[in-house]
C-alpha cells in the first residue's frame, strides 16, 4: 500500500512552499514591476520552491526509509494524534496565508 | 527517492545557469522604448534577442566547464574491506530431515543445529587489515550535484558562517533598538541629524555626477585603454566610491524608516514585531550554538566525540515520531536562511559587490534574482552539510549514499570533503565574525559620508 500519510506530508509542504514563495514575490516586489516582468517573477517563484524543496527533501528522505533495516520511524499507520497535528498545521497555515494574501490584494486595490 | 533527488540535481543547474541569468539579462536589457526612433537601426522590443545573446555566452562557458570536468574527473574510489572466506566445499554437510506430513512446508527446525564445524568456517574468514578501493565512475546527475555543491560551498562557507553569527545578534539588536516614543527634544535632534545626513549624501551624489561628466568629456578626447594601469585603477576607485555611496544611502533609508516608526507611524507600528524578533533571536542563538557544538564534537574529529544531535533526534522520534524529522528540517532550513542573511551582512560591511537587500514593496526583480541564485547555489551545500552532520540519524537515506559514499571519494573534489576543508573554513569564519561583530555590532558605512564627500571634493577640485 502506498504510504498515504507521507504523500499528504509532501503535498502539504509543497503547497506551503508555493504559497510562501508567491507571497514573497507579491509582497516584496517594487511598484514599478507590478503587472510586469512576468518571466523573472516565475523564475524567482519556482526558484524559491526549488531551493526549499531541495533542503526539505532531506527530512523526507529520512522519513521515507521504510524498506531498509533499522528503520527509525513508523509512518505506515499514523496514530490519530499524528493525523490531527498534521491536519491542524495544514488548516492553520493554509487559512492564514490565504487570508493574508486575499486581504493584501483587497488592500492594494482600494 | 532517487528520482526525486535526480530531478533536483538537474533543476538546480538549469536554474542557476539558464533561467536566472536569462531572466536577469531579460529584465535588465534596455528595451529601447525610451530612445525609440532616435537611433538608426535600433529595433524596439528586442529584449528577448538581447537576453538570448548574452545567455549563449553563459551556456557555452558553463557547458564547457561541465563537460570537461565530467570527462576528466568523474571517477570515485570508494574504500572497501576485503574479506576472504574458505571454499564452499570446506563447510560441513547437512542432511535435511524429511517432513513426512502431507503438504508440509520446509521449516528451519528440519536442519541440524550449528556446531563446531560451522564455527571453524566462520573463524577462517580473513579480513584484510588495509582498506582497498573500488574505482567507479559516477553517473552525470550525481556528478553535477557534486560539482554544484562544490561551487556552492565557497559561498556557503562564507555567507553561512557570517549568517550563523549575525542572525541571532541582529534579531536581538532589533529588539534592543526597537522604536520608542520620543520626546520633543529627542525628536528635534534626530530630525536635524537625519536632515544633515541627507544633505551630505545629496552633496556626495552631486559630486559623483560632476566627476562622471568630467570623465565623459575627457574620454571623448582620449580613450583610456584596458591595459592602461592608471585608467583601470581610477575606474575601480570610482566603482568603489559608488558602492560606498549606495551603501550609505541604504543605511540612511533604514534610519529614516526607524525614525518614521518612532514618530508618525508610531501608532500603526505593530508592537509584536520586536517581541517576535527577540524570540526568534533566542531560537536562532540556540540553533547556532548547537550547530557550532555539533561541528566541533561530531563533524571535525575523525572519530566523533559524541553523536550529539543525532542522539537527540532519535530520542525525539521515540517520543513523538514527527519531531525528529521536523528538527532535521528546522536545522537545515536555518542554514539556508543564514546564507541569505550572511550575504546581506557581508555586502553591507564590505564593499565587494552590490547590496541586494530584500525590502517590503521595494525590491526590484534583479535583487530577487540575485538572492534566489544565491539561495539555490547554497541549497546543495546545505544538504551535503546536513547529511554529513546527521550521518547517524539519516544513515538509511538515499542522499547519504550519494553524498557520503559516491561524492566523498570523488577525484579532486573528494579531497576537499575528506579533509573537511569547508567545515574548518566555516568554523573559522564563524568565530572571526563573532569577534568582529562583538566589537562593532551596528551596521555603519565603511567611512562616514563626510569623509566620502571630502575625498571626492579633493579629487574633483
Amino acid at each position: 500500500m502506498a504510504d498515504v500519510f507521507l504523500i499528504v506530508v509532501i503535498v502539504i509542504a509543497f503547497v506551503l512552499l508555493t504559497i510562501v514563495g508567491l507571497y514573497l514575490v507579491v509582497k516584496y516586489q517594487h511598484p514599478d514591476d507590478k503587472n510586469d516582468a512576468y518571466i523573472p517573477k516565475l523564475v524567482v517563484w519556482f526558484g524559491f520552491v526549488l531551493s526549499g524543496a531541495t533542503v526539505l527533501l532531506l527530512p523526507l528522505d529520512v522519513a521515507n526509509n521504510e524498506g531498509y533495516a533499522g528503520k527509525l520511524l513508523n509512518w505506515v499507520y499514523p496514530s490519530l494524534l499524528d493525523q490531527f497535528v498534521i491536519m491542524s498545521i495544514f488548516m492553520y497555515t493554509h487559512l492564514n496565508s490565504s487570508f493574508i494574501i486575499i486581504s493584501d490584494i483587497i488592500h492594494n486595490n482600494t | 527517492m532517487e528520482l526525486f533527488w535526480d530531478i533536483i540535481y538537474w533543476l538546480i543547474p538549469i536554474w542557476m545557469f539558464f533561467l536566472i541569468p536569462f531572466s536577469t539579462f531579460y529584465y535588465e536589457a534596455d528595451d529601447g522604448m525610451l530612445m525609440a526612433g532616435t537611433s538608426v537601426g535600433a529595433k524596439p522590443n528586442s529584449r528577448i534577442c538581447e537576453a538570448i545573446k548574452y545567455e549563449m555566452f553563459v551556456v557555452v562557458i558553463f557547458g564547457l566547464i561541465f563537460a570537461l570536468t565530467y570527462l576528466f574527473l568523474n571517477e570515485t574510489s570508494i574504500p572497501v574491506r576485503e574479506v576472504v572466506g574458505p571454499a564452499f566445499s570446506v563447510g560441513p554437510t547437512y542432511t535435511i530431515v524429511q517432513n513426512t506430513a502431507v503438504n508440509a512446508t520446509f521449516s528451519a527446525s528440519q536442519l541440524a543445529p550449528m556446531g563446531d564445524q560451522d564455527v571453524a568456517v566462520l573463524t577462517s574468514n580473513v579480513a584484510n587489515p588495509d582498506l582497498g578501493t573500488v574505482e567507479l565512475s559516477v553517473n552525470p546527475s550525481v556528478f553535477y550535484a557534486g560539482l554544484m555543491a562544490w561551487m556552492g560551498w565557497f559561498f556557503f562557507a562564507l555567507f553561512g558562517a557570517i549568517g550563523m553569527a549575525a542572525m541571532p545578534l541582529d534579531l536581538i539588536l532589533y529588539f534592543i533598538h526597537r522604536p520608542r516614543h520620543m520626546d520633543a527634544v529627542e525628536f528635534g535632534e534626530a530630525q536635524v541629524m537625519l536632515r544633515d545626513r541627507v544633505n551630505e549624501l545629496v552633496n556626495v551624489g552631486e559630486l559623483l555626477k560632476l566627476e562622471r561628466e568630467e570623465k565623459a568629456q575627457q574620454n571623448g578626447a582620449k580613450s583610456g585603454g584596458f591595459f592602461n594601469k592608471e585608467a583601470r585603477k581610477a575606474a575601480s576607485e570610482e566603482k568603489k566610491t559608488l558602492l560606498q555611496f549606495k551603501q550609505a544611502v541604504y543605511l540612511l533609508e533604514e534610519d529614516a524608516e526607524d525614525f518614521a516608526n518612532c514618530t508618525e507611524n508610531y501608532k500603526n507600528y505593530n508592537p509584536l514585531i520586536p517581541i517576535g524578533c527577540l524570540l526568534g533571536g533566542i531560537c536562532a542563538f540556540i540553533i547556532s550554538l548547537f550547530w557550532v557544538l555539533h561541528i566541533i564534537l561530531y563533524m571535525l574529529p575523525n572519530t566523533p566525540v559524541t553523536p550529539f544531535l543525532n542522539t537527540y533526534f532519535e530520542w525525539f522520534d521515540s517520543w513523538f515520531p514527527l519531531f525528529g524529522v521536523l528538527s532535521v528540517a528546522i536545522f537545515s532550513f536555518y542554514l539556508l536562511m543564514c546564507a541569505v542573511k550572511g550575504c546581506f551582512k557581508f555586502g553591507l560591511r564590505f564593499l565587494f559587490f552590490q547590496v541586494h537587500p530584500m525590502k517590503l514593496n521595494k525590491t526590484y526583480m534583479s535583487s530577487f534574482l540575485f538572492n534566489i541564485g544565491l539561495v539555490l547555489l547554497c541549497a546543495l551545500p546545505v544538504v551535503q552539510f546536513s547529511v554529513s552532520a546527521f550521518q547517524d540519524y539519516a544513515r538509511n537515506t538515499t542522499i547519504n549514499q550519494v553524498v557520503n559514499v559516491q561524492l566523498q571519494y570523488l577525484k579532486f573534489f573528494g579531497w576537499f570533503w575528506q579533509k573537511k576543508v569547508f567545515e574548518y573554513a566555516l568554523l573559522v569564519i564563524l568565530l572571526m565574525t563573532c569577534i568582529y561583530l562583538g566589537c562593532r555590532p551596528r551596521d555603519s558605512s565603511g567611512s562616514n559620508s563626510i569623509a566620502l564627500r571630502d575625498r571626492l571634493r579633493s579629487r574633483v577640485g
